[in-house]
């Protein structure tokens, strides 16, 4: 017992060099974001004079930092969403087809383990009006050619079907093992009271399925908030600020007009939002108890 | 169940499936054709499905160009950020799965809490720290940057394979005469090793895909593949039949090592939350 102790205190030194850098490097980075956000900074600046407030009052009166919002929330209420439903529909599909599923899991797993910069750079040269192929076939579906990433209705529409075709496959790979762990018991209750296939799959599958459900949009919604590889390769931004992000103009003020000040208030205001968001959803599950289940 | 289905529905549903295949799979046969063809070939507003082979974008990427130093950079620091992260996340992860350590939900919520917030708000703090620390266009910046990166999802997965060794295991191998250390490399570690591939995995792909940092930390020295990737697309010209070259040899390695750990690749997807 004695010596259980001895190891349990020991136990304490194999956790800090991990500890330390977690905590130098979320913590310092804060610490310093705050400071800046009142500071009129520039990393070539000698002088950075802390201007109070200036750099708040400026941001919630910036049409910029307001459309970022509307675009990053678009961008995100529409990818997750689709991604959900196709990957849902796919994953029930392929759960009763029961069909080379280790084929199809290992095609499928490609598009999510690819680098997002390549993603990008391969639909940017896809999508041109002139020799991109996916104009070839809206042309042969008599559809004009046309250059969606710089016809502002059409950009973010891009940008968003370029993300759902990257990450669908994640949805529907987690979905799909979650469906393959569901017994078969409430099945064959279910058909034994004569439940229709929609109402088996609406009070047995959704039930059954709705933690991994939750974790998987969580998952999505936190990494479709971070938008900015494909952005960076496809638009820019651009045209006229219809793609910009959040994540695209804390890095469009910050290394393009070495704006630091004014971007770091815009990353605090990010970070309070995103942080309390998502926070709040991650306490309607218990991640212990799912730990413990798994 | 599927006896239940009448045969339309069944290939109805193939069919589905056969085409949604398709679309995921396009893409990147395009990329892998389009790094094939001559320029002239590349360039058409009929796609040409045949043309004669050429390894030219290849010759030049990797000869011509210092797109091979830059993937080398690439698998450098993938690597050690991706062997620091399994290690410093075992050391947090397995204490918190054997013992009740005071505290210790807080810590593991307070480290997921770190896997949400968005990369970019710590850029520019991070950019000018390594600036002052003279640690720009260095391994050392990058690589510590992706440990940090990686460190809570290792935690968190290789905490759900620490609990799953039962306590008695343990204890026995500590009664033969074992001591924690021997203990845990020649009991445990083989217990949990699936664990340990798959948070690697993961923290690899990870770092090798990664951008934003690369981008503004790393310069000639250190540059990583993605952001090399970059420098074949100016906004004079683009020059698309080297960026599919670079980009299929930016995905071949993660594409090759995925499909053979596949089971490991979707337990680390969801943090641990489904097994594969």
């Amino acid at each position: 017992m004695n010596r259980l102790r001895l190891q349990k205190s020991g136990s304490y030194f194999v956790m800090m060099p991990g500890l330390i850098l977690l905590f130098l490097f979320s913590v310092y980075p804060f610490l310093f974001l705050v400071k800046i956000s009142f500071q009129k900074y520039s990393p070539i600046g000698t002088v950075n004079p802390y201007v109070g407030f200036d750099n708040y009052i400026q941001l919630f009166q910036d049409h910029n930092f307001w459309n970022a919002i509307k675009v990053t929330v678009i961008f995100v209420m529409s990818t997750v969403s689709l991604e959900f439903v196709i990957g849902l529909g796919l994953a029930v599909i392929l759960n009763q087809l029961r069909f080379g599923e280790r084929v199809i899991q290992s095609l499928i797993l490609i598009p999510i383990a690819m680098a997002p910069t390549v993603v990008g750079l391969m639909f940017r040269f896809m999508m041109n009006d002139q020799y991109g192929v996916l104009n070839y076939f809206a042309e042969m579906l008599g559809l004009p050619r046309t250059a969606w990433l710089s016809e502002p209705s059409l950009a973010l529409p891009a940008l968003i079907a370029t993300d759902v075709w990257q990450w669908t496959p994640f949805m529907m790979i987690i979905l799909l093992a979650g469906l393959k762990g569901i017994p078969d018991e409430p099945y064959e209750a279910a058909r034994i009271d004569g439940a229709s296939s929609w109402q088996t799959f609406r009070y047995v599958t959704i039930p059954q399925l709705s933690k991994i459900i939750y974790i998987a949009l969580l998952l999505r919604i936190i990494d479709a908030f971070r938008i900015y590889d494909t952005v960076y390769m496809m638009t820019k931004g651009g045209p006229v600020n219809v793609t910009s992000t959040l994540s695209w103009i804390v890095y469009d003020k910050g290394f393009k007009f070495l704006e630091f000040g004014y971007g770091a208030a815009i990353c605090v205001v990010l970070l309070i939002f995103v942080v309390s968001l998502l926070t709040f959803l991650l306490k309607k599950i218990d991640l212990f108890e799912v730990e413990s289940r798994s | 169940m599927s006896s239940a289905r009448s045969k339309p529905v069944h290939f109805l549903q193939f069919i589905v499936i056969i085409i949604a295949m398709l679309i995921f799979i396009f893409p990147i046969y395009w990329m892998v054709l389009t790094s094939l063809k001559n320029q002239t070939d590349a360039f058409t507003a009929v796609p040409k499905w045949f043309f004669s082979v050429t390894y030219d974008n290849y010759k030049t990427v990797l000869l011509e160009r210092d797109f091979l130093k830059y993937l080398l950079n690439s698998f450098y620091v993938s690597l050690i950020s991706t062997i620091l992260a399994v290690l410093l996340g075992s050391g947090i992860a397995y204490p918190f799965a054997r013992y009740k350590l005071a505290g210790s939900k807080n810590i593991l919520t307070w480290i997921l809490t770190l896997r949400i917030v968005p990369p970019i708000v710590t850029i520019m703090p991070i950019y000018l720290l390594f600036s002052k620390m003279n640690l720009l266009d260095t391994y050392i910046s990058l690589i510590a940057m992706y440990t940090f990166m990686n460190l809570p999802l290792a935690v968190w997965l290789l905490y759900g394979f620490f609990k799953e060794v039962p306590g008695e295991i343990e204890e026995s191998a500590l009664v033969d005469g074992c001591n924690r250390f021997t203990a845990f490399f020649k009991v445990i570690f083989p217990i949990v090793g699936p664990g340990l591939v798959s948070a690697g995995l993961l923290s690899f792909i990870f770092a090798w895909n990664e951008f934003l940092f690369a981008n503004v930390l790393s310069g000639p020295n250190v540059r990583t593949a993605p952001v090399g990737l970059n420098e074949y697309a100016t906004p004079v010209s683009v020059l698309w039949g080297q960026i599919a070259a670079a980009g299929t040899l930016i995905i071949m390695p993660i594409a090759i090592i995925t499909i053979a750990l596949q089971r490991k690749m979707v337990r680390g997807l969801t943090m641990g939350a489904v097994k594969g």
